[in-house]
C-alpha cells in the first residue's frame, strides 16, 4: 500500500473572491504499516492534506497516488468506490456522522453501502464495534443515549467495519479525557499492530506522537516542511522549534536538568525509563 | 471584608430523563474574580453544569445566585449580562455571515449603540489576534481560528464571568497558549471571574480552586495541590495528574524521595540535586 503526494496544490473555491491556497507543492511519501502523525498549526493544510487521502479532496495541481488508485489533477477519479473501500478516514467530531436507530445499523452501514450482505455487514459491525470497546448490551440502543467518549468510539467502529487497509484519523481524540484519549489510542496501536493496518493521524497532541507514532510529518502554511522519524525529531529541538510545537512535557523536563548540568541520554523517552536512570544515577554517559 | 460570590449554587439537581440524576445535590461557591477549573471525566457531568449556570437548561430543584441576584426565568436577561460562555466546539455558536458580524451579534442582543460596536469588536478581533479575518466568512476558518472567534464574540459583551467549556481543547499548542494568556489577561487586568472546564492538568495546575465532578457529585473541592495529592481518587475518575507528581511517584516507587512540587523547575532542580550527590 503506498501512498503518494506529488506537487500537491489545493485551493478551496477557485476562481471566486473567497479562493484559499491550503496547499502547495507538497510531496510526501507515506510509509505502509506505520503510524505516522500529521503535525501543525491550525490552519496549516493538515485537514485538508488527509482529506486527499479518500477523494474527498481532489488536488488543484499535482497527484495523490493511493495503491492502485492515481488522482490526477483535472481529470475524473475512475475507482472512487475502490479507493474509499480501502481508505477509512475518520472526521473531526467523528460522533456528529452518527445518524441510524442503532449502534448496529449505523456500523453496518458502510460495509452495505460498498455492496455487502446485511447478515455479513452486521457480523462486521459487532466485531467492529467489540473491537472498540462498546459491550454487547449497547449495541441495539440509539447513539444518542451514548456518552460523547462512547459515540466517538462507534463512528471510528464504522470505519473499522469497512475493513480498510489504511486509516485516517483527524484529531480523534481532541475533547476526550486524558484516560478516554489514551484507551482510543492504545486502539489504534493494536489495530496497527494486529491486523497491519497503515495509520494516519492528525493530532496536536506531543504526547500521543512521543508514545505511539514511528514518523512524524510537519505542516505550516500549506507546505510540508519536514517529515523524519520520530525519535529524530524528538531528539532534536530545532526540528521542534521549526515545527512551532510544544514538546512534550518529558522533553522539557530533561531540558531543564540539562541547564541545571545533567544530561540524560536521548533515547529516554517514557517517564518509567527517566525514574530508572534517575534512581540509577546513571546520567552524563 | 464583605466579597460577594460571583456563583452561588445550593443543592442543585438536574436530570435529563428523570432517573438519573446528572447533577445531583451540589453545592459550592466561587469567589469573585477567582479563576476556578472544573475536572472530570467525559460524562461525569461538567457540560450539564455549566449550563445550568447560564440558564440554558432548566434546574430541577436547588438555587442557582450569580452575584447574588438568584437565576430564575425574571432574572434571565440580567444574568446573562453577568455571565457568558464559549462552548467547546465554535461550529454551533456562529451567527454572522463574517467574523465582524458575528461578533456584532451579541453585542446587538446587548442593545449596544451602533457607534460604539466597531470599536469594539475591532479591539476584541485584535485581542484574539483575528483582525485580518474580520471580513472573512466563519465556516471557511480553521478551528482554532474559529475559536478565537467565539471568545471574542462572548469577551465583547463585557461581562463578569466568563465560563470556558473546553474552549481549547480544539485549539493547537500555539492558539491554545496564545488563548490561556488572554484569559489570564482578562483575568488579570478586568477582574473577570473565570470558570474552565477542561482537560488540561496545568491548567488545572495554575488555578485558584479546583471543583471535581464525578457522577453528578461534587467529589472534591481545593487547591490544585491538595486535589492532586489524592492520586488515587484522580485515577479512579479517569484523571491525569501533572508531570512533576507522576515523576515523584515514580521515583518513590524506586526508593528516591524528592519533594513535592507541581513546578516542573523546581522538580528538575530536585532530581538533579539527588543525581549530583555522590
Amino acid at each position: 500500500m503506498s501512498i503518494r503526494f506529488e506537487k500537491v496544490d489545493h485551493i478551496y473555491s477557485e476562481n471566486t473572491p473567497f479562493a484559499y491556497q491550503a496547499l502547495s507543492d507538497v510531496d510526501l511519501d507515506i510509509s505502509e504499516g506505520k503510524i505516522t502523525a500529521v503535525i501543525g498549526a491550525t490552519g496549516s493544510g493538515k485537514t485538508t492534506l488527509v482529506q486527499h487521502l479518500n477523494g474527498l479532496l481532489l488536488p488543484s495541481k499535482g497527484i495523490v497516488e493511493v495503491n492502485d488508485v492515481t488522482i490526477r489533477a483535472g481529470e475524473k477519479v475512475k475507482d472512487i468506490k475502490h479507493l474509499r473501500s480501502q481508505v477509512g478516514l475518520v472526521f473531526q467530531f467523528a460522533e456528529y456522522q452518527l445518524f441510524e436507530e442503532t449502534l448496529i445499523k449505523d456500523v453496518a452501514f458502510g460495509p452495505q453501502n460498498f455492496g455487502m450482505e446485511v447478515t455479513q455487514a452486521e457480523k462486521l459491525a459487532k466485531e467492529a464495534l467489540k473491537t472498540c470497546g462498546i459491550s454487547e448490551a449497547d449495541f441495539d440502543k440509539s447513539p444518542l443515549e451514548l456518552s460523547g467518549g462512547q459515540k466517538r468510539r462507534v463512528a471510528i467502529a464504522g470505519i473499522i467495519a469497512m475493513q480498510p487497509q489504511v486509516l485516517v484519523l483527524d484529531e480523534p481524540t481532541a475533547g476526550l479525557d486524558p484516560q478516554g484519549a489514551k484507551m482510543m489510542m492504545d486502539l489504534f496501536a493494536q489495530l496497527n499492530r494486529q491486523r497491519h493496518i497503515t495509520i494516519i493521524i492528525v493530532t496536536h497532541n506531543m504526547e500521543h506522537v512521543l508514545s505511539y507514532c514511528d514518523e512524524v510529518v510537519v505542516m505550516e502554511n500549506g507546505k510540508m516542511i519536514m517529515h523524519c522519524d520520530k525519535n529524530k525529531f524528538f531528539e532534536n529541538e530545532q526540528y521542534m522549534q521549526k515545527a512551532l510545537i510544544d514538546p512534550p512535557v518529558i522533553i522539557s523536563f530533561k531540558k531543564l536538568c540539562a541547564e541545571k548540568g545533567v544530561q540524560f541520554s536521548a533515547d529516554v523517552l517514557d517517564i518509567k525509563t527517566l525514574a530508572d536512570k534517575i534512581a540509577k544515577r546513571c546520567v552524563n554517559e | 471584608m464583605f466579597k460577594l460570590d460571583a456563583v452561588r449554587v445550593e443543592n442543585l439537581n438536574y436530570s435529563y430523563h428523570g432517573d438519573k440524576m446528572t447533577i445531583d445535590d451540589i453545592s459550592f461557591t466561587i469567589p469573585q474574580g477567582s479563576y476556578t477549573t472544573v475536572i472530570g471525566h467525559n460524562g461525569s457531568g461538567k457540560s450539564t453544569l455549566a449550563k445550568l449556570l447560564l440558564g440554558l437548561l432548566e434546574k430541577k430543584s436547588g438555587n442557582i445566585y450569580i452575584n447574588d441576584l438568584e437565576l430564575n426565568y425574571e432574572n434571565l436577561n440580567k444574568i446573562r449580562n453577568n455571565i457568558g460562555i464559549v462552548f467547546q466546539n465554535p461550529d454551533n455558536q456562529f451567527i454572522g455571515s463574517t467574523v465582524r458580524d458575528d461578533i456584532a451579534f451579541g453585542l446587538e442582543n446587548h442593545c449596544f449603540p451602533r457607534e460604539e460596536m466597531d470599536p469594539i469588536i475591532e479591539k476584541y478581533a485584535a485581542e484574539v489576534n483575528m483582525s485580518k479575518f474580520l471580513e472573512n466568512e466563519p465556516t471557511k476558518l480553521s478551528g482554532g481560528q474559529k475559536q478565537r472567534v467565539a471568545i471574542a464574540s462572548v469577551l465583547a459583551m463585557n461581562l463578569n464571568i466568563i465560563v470556558f467549556d473546553e474552549a481549547t481543547s480544539m485549539l493547537d499548542p500555539t492558539g491554545k497558549r496564545e488563548i490561556n494568556r488572554l484569559i489570564n489577561k482578562i483575568h488579570q487586568q478586568q477582574k473577570i471571574t473565570i470558570i474552565s472546564i477542561t482537560h488540561d492538568i496545568e491548567e488545572v495546575a495554575q488555578s485558584d480552586n479546583v471543583l471535581v465532578i464525578d457522577n453528578g457529585k461534587l467529589a472534591m473541592s481545593g487547591k490544585p495541590e491538595q486535589i492532586f495529592k489524592n492520586e488515587k481518587m484522580m485515577v479512579r475518575m479517569k484523571l491525569d495528574i501533572p508531570f512533576a507528581y507522576k515523576l515523584r511517584n515514580e521515583l518513590a516507587k524506586r526508593g528516591v524521595k524528592v519533594a513535592d512540587t507541581l513546578d516542573l523547575e523546581r522538580m528538575a532542580e530536585e532530581v538533579c540535586q539527588y543525581v549530583l550527590k555522590k
